[in-house]
Formats: structure tokens, sequence, C-alpha cells
């Protein structure tokens, strides 16, 4: 077996799972989407989630679902490649074309709590957050609420 | 890794915990912009938490199995 290249790397065609969504944005015409990469966590995680401050002082995160999807569009379209700005208007143009597309990538990547729950069956039991790691939710403040 | 932390809310199960992320980015030498291009987001939502996890769980029974063995060898001193 020999050693990979920097090339295969780089040029390769990645291992996310990929599909066509046929007839849209109108009939006949199509586009790639894949699984989504890491990179949209890291944008998701910095752009989607808004911190308020309720009227007793405390903070609470709510999620910018719109714009959760628009992140999902740049990432996880690959044929034509869109980028952030290029999404958000299409996700002001398109409705039922633009659910689609959402849809099929939600598909490819798979992520909800079931996959969770059957990943973390793979290894023993124990205390885990909605996301999957261990204290991500429901933690003390560091202002020693609890 | 998977230490408390100073906030509290709860993600949606798609997006990764940006300190796991960044954690996990030391953990791997890599940046974090290289940890999005190279990673799914299956992996990093869904099986390195949980293999961290586990690990964390591991090393707890280890260490707790030692202080046991240490402090049996101190009372038979």
């Amino acid at each position: 077996m020999g050693r990979s290249t920097k090339e295969s790397w780089l040029t390769g065609p990645g291992d996310l799972d990929e599909a066509d969504v046929q007839d849209v944005p109108v009939k006949g015409e199509s586009v790639r989407v894949r699984g989504l990469p890491a990179a949209y966590s890291n944008q998701a995680g910095s752009e989607a989630l808004e911190l308020k401050t309720s009227a007793n002082g405390e903070q609470h995160a709510t999620i910018n679902t719109a714009r959760l999807e628009v992140l999902q569009f740049a990432h996880g379209v690959v044929d034509p490649v869109f980028s952030v700005g290029e999404a958000e208007a299409i996700a002001q143009k398109y409705g039922p074309a633009f659910k689609k597309v959402i849809a099929e990538i939600d598909r490819l990547s798979g992520v909800d709590k079931d996959a969770i729950e059957r990943a973390s069956a793979t290894f023993p039991a124990g205390e885990r957050g909605a996301n999957g790691t261990p204290a991500a939710v429901e933690v003390p403040t560091a202002a020693g609420d609890s | 890794m998977g230490r408390q932390r100073p906030w509290r809310f709860q993600l949606p199960p798609e997006i990764a915990d940006p300190y796991f992320m960044c954690e996990l980015a030391l953990e791997m030498g890599m940046s974090l912009s290289d940890l999005g291009r190279r990673e799914s987001n299956w992996n990093v939502c869904v099986t390195w938490p949980a293999f961290f996890h586990e690990r964390n769980r591991l090393a707890e029974i280890e260490a707790a199995r030692q202080q046991r063995a240490a402090k049996e060898q101190r009372s038979r001193i």
C-alpha cells in the first residue's frame, strides 16, 4: 500500500456523502450537495447563535434558524459553489426549491439526537449533552449560580 | 476535554460545541479552519464527542482505582 500524496488529499473528491437534487431551482436542472463539513459548525457557532440577556440577567442563546439554513446551503451545495452572501439571496428568492436542497443536505449529514444516541451506544453509556459533548448543556455559570 | 463550561444553553445537535471544537483542534494539532475542512460535521458532533467522553470516563475510573490502591497501601503500612 503506497503513501498518499498531498495532492490526493487536496484535490481529491473528499469523503463526505454526496447526492444530486433534481429539478431545482427549475425543472430539468439540479445541484450537487454533500454532507456538511465541520466548517459548518465553526461558522454556525459564531454566526447563528445569538446571546440574549433576560430581565433577571441570565444569558440565553437562541438559534437563528434562517441563518443556519443559509450556512447549510453555502457549505452543503458543492456544484455549483455558492458563497454565504449568494446563499442568502437564494433563500430570499426561493422557497420550496431552497427547502428541498436543505432537506437533502440534512439527510446526508444525518446528525440528530437519534444518531448521537446510536453513536454513544458504541461506547458504554454516560451523561452527554444534546450535541454529544459531555457537560455542554445546562452547566453552572462562572458566577456560581448552582 | 469535556470540562464544565461557563455558559448555559442548548445547542442543536447538528452544531458542535465551539469549546469542544477548540479542544479537538488543539488535541489534533491543527487550526480550527483546518479542522473545519478536514473533518465532517458528523465526526465533530457525534463520533469525537462520544470517544472523548469515554476516554475521560476510563481515565476517571483508572484514577479512582489508583487512589484506592494507594489508600490501601497506606493503611497496610
